[in-house]
C-alpha cells in the first residue's frame, strides 16, 4: 500500500513538472460546477425480476449537480466536492409496473389486491432519486483556452427499495394467500469509487464549458425476501432475490466552471 | 356609556360565556338497548372475487361459505339528560366528548353452531356438529368461530343498520355426496337460541 502510494506521489510530481512551465500567471482557487448529464450502465443492476419494480433507481438516469465545487490550494491540485442527484422516468411509473408484473404472474390462478411503498410519484429536484456524493482529489492543467482535471473520487451512492405486497384470492376457493416482498434495509447506501475527466473550454475570464466524463465502481448487498403465506394453513414458502453485484457505470455529462477567487500563482 | 350600551355588553359577555362553554360542553350519553332477535341464513358461493349470494344453489365445495344476519331489534331504555343550554353542543373531537348515544346489548351470542343435515365425510354424518370446518374470514386473517364471538363488540354507537352480518367459510369441503343442507343454531346469553337453516345445495 506505501508503494502505491508513493509510486503516485511521485507520478504528481512528475506530472506536476513537466507542465508547470506552462501554467498561467493567476489560478482560481474555486470552481463552482453546475452541470447534467446521462449515467450509462456498464452493468447492470437491474435484472427483470418484479422486485425491480420496488427500487427507487434505474440502471439508465440522468442527473444533476445540485452542489460541485473544486477548492484549489496550490495552482495545480484542488480537492472536488460534488452532490449529485439522479432520476429516471421509469422510477415514476414502479408502482403501476409492480402491479402490472403481479397480475401477469398471479392473476390467472387468483384475484389480486395490490399494495407497494413504491410509489415514487414525487419528484424531487433537491434529491432527485439517486443521490450520489463525491470527494477527491483534482489535478489541473491549463493551457489559456483549455483546462483539464483528472481527477480521483470517492464517495457514496444511495437509493430506495421498499416493499410490496399483495392479498391474493384463489379463484374458485376459499383459499387467501398473503405475498410479501422485502428488502429490508432502507436506503441503500453503497460506498463508490470514480475516477473521472473533465474537459474544459475557456468561454471568458470567468465561465468555462466543461465535457466531464466519469467512471464509477460500486458493490451492492441488496437481497429481497419473497414470503408467500396461505392465511388458513399458515404455511409459508420464502423465497431470496438477490441483488449482490459489482456496478460499474459511465457517467457522461456538460456543464459549466465558473472561476471565482483568482490568485497570484507561486 | 349609557344604560342601552351597558345592558348590550353584559348580554353579549353572557352570550361569549355560553359559546365558549357550549363548544366543550360534552352531552351526557344517552343509552340504549337493544336484543339479538332473528336469525337468517344464506349460502354463499366465494368462487369470484368476493363471496356473492348463491342463486341457484350449485357451488364449488371449495368455494362454500355461509351469511349469517342477525337481526336486531331496538328497546329503548333512554336516560333524558337534565342540563339545559341556549345553544347546541359543538361536540368536537378535541373535548375528548363520549359519544352521544350508545346501544347495550340485552342479550350477546355465546355459540354458534353449525350443523349437517346430510353426511358430511366418515366422521361426520348428518345431524352431526360441522363448526370446526366453518371460519370467519375478516382482515385478511381467519378466525375460528370461538375466537371470533370472544372478540365481537356488542356495543353500537348507531342504529342505522340494526343487521349483523357475518360470513362463515366452509374451509374442508365434504367428502361425501353432493347434495348438502346446514342448520345454523346461535345461543344468547339469555337462554334463546336463534335457528335457521339454509336452503338445499349442490356443492361440487
Amino acid at each position: 500500500m506505501k508503494k502505491v502510494i508513493i509510486i503516485v506521489v511521485l507520478f504528481l510530481n512528475l506530472w506536476n513538472s513537466i507542465f508547470s512551465q506552462e501554467s498561467s500567471n493567476t489560478y482560481s482557487k474555486w470552481y463552482v460546477k453546475p452541470a447534467f448529464g446521462l449515467n450509462i450502465p456498464l452493468t447492470k443492476l437491474l435484472s427483470g425480476e418484479i422486485t425491480d419494480n420496488l427500487f427507487e433507481y434505474s440502471d439508465n438516469s440522468i442527473y444533476w449537480q445540485i452542489l460541485s465545487a473544486n477548492y484549489f490550494f496550490s495552482a495545480k491540485w484542488g480537492i472536488e466536492f460534488t452532490y449529485q442527484a439522479g432520476y429516471s422516468q421509469r422510477i415514476s411509473s414502479r408502482f403501476e409496473s409492480f402491479k402490472g408484473k403481479i397480475e401477469e404472474e398471479f392473476g390467472d390462478k387468483y384475484f389480486v389486491s395490490i399494495s407497494s411503498g413504491a410509489e415514487y410519484n414525487n419528484f424531487s429536484i433537491i434529491g432527485g432519486s439517486i443521490e450520489r456524493g463525491y470527494l477527491g482529489l483534482v489535478y489541473r492543467y491549463e493551457k489559456p483556452n483549455y483546462v483539464f482535471l483528472p481527477k480521483l473520487l470517492i464517495g457514496v451512492t444511495s437509493f430506495y427499495t421498499d416493499w410490496g405486497s399483495a392479498h391474493l384470492k384463489e379463484k374458485g376457493s376459499n383459499t387467501f394467500y398473503k405475498l410479501f416482498y422485502n428488502s429490508g434495509e432502507r436506503p441503500n447506501d453503497h460506498y463508490i469509487i470514480a475516477p473521472s475527466f473533465t474537459f474544459g473550454y475557456r468561454l471568458n475570464r470567468r465561465l468555462i464549458a466543461n465535457f466531464d466524463l466519469l467512471y464509477s465502481c460500486y458493490k451492492t448487498d441488496i437481497e429481497f425476501v419473497k414470503e408467500m403465506r396461505n392465511t388458513f394453513t399458515e404455511e409459508i414458502a420464502i423465497e431470496t432475490i438477490d441483488y449482490k453485484k459489482n456496478i460499474h457505470t459511465l457517467s457522461v455529462g456538460f456543464g459549466l466552471i465558473i472561476e471565482l477567487k483568482p490568485a497570484t500563482s507561486q | 356609556m349609557d344604560r342601552i350600551a351597558k345592558i348590550a355588553l353584559i348580554i353579549m359577555f353572557a352570550f361569549l360565556l355560553e359559546l365558549v362553554n357550549s363548544c366543550c360542553d360534552c352531552p351526557e350519553t344517552k343509552y340504549f338497548y337493544y336484543s339479538n332477535c332473528s336469525l337468517t341464513v344464506k349460502n354463499l358461493d366465494n368462487s369470484g372475487k368476493e363471496p356473492i349470494i348463491s342463486q341457484n344453489n350449485i357451488i364449488p365445495k371449495e368455494a362454500f361459505g355461509i351469511r349469517i344476519s342477525i337481526g336486531r331489534s331496538e328497546n329503548v331504555c333512554e336516560v333524558k339528560s337534565n342540563s339545559f343550554s341556549l345553544m347546541q353542543s359543538a361536540y368536537g373531537y378535541d373535548c375528548f366528548c363520549p359519544s352521544e348515544f350508545e346501544w347495550l346489548p340485552l342479550d350477546s351470542i355465546v355459540s354458534v353452531n353449525v350443523i349437517t343435515d346430510y353426511d358430511f365425510n366418515s366422521e361426520h354424518e348428518a345431524g352431526t356438529d360441522v363448526s370446526e370446518y366453518f371460519f370467519v374470514y375478516g382482515g385478511g386473517e381467519f378466525a375460528a368461530i370461538d375466537e371470533y364471538i370472544g372478540v365481537l363488540k356488542n356495543i353500537l354507537y348507531d342504529f342505522n343498520n340494526p343487521e349483523f352480518m357475518f360470513d362463515l367459510l366452509l374451509m374442508t369441503p365434504p367428502t361425501m355426496g353432493t347434495v348438502h343442507q346446514f342448520d345454523v343454531n346461535i345461543e344468547l346469553s339469555d337462554g334463546r337460541i336463534l335457528n335457521a337453516q339454509t336452503e338445499t345445495m349442490e356443492l361440487n
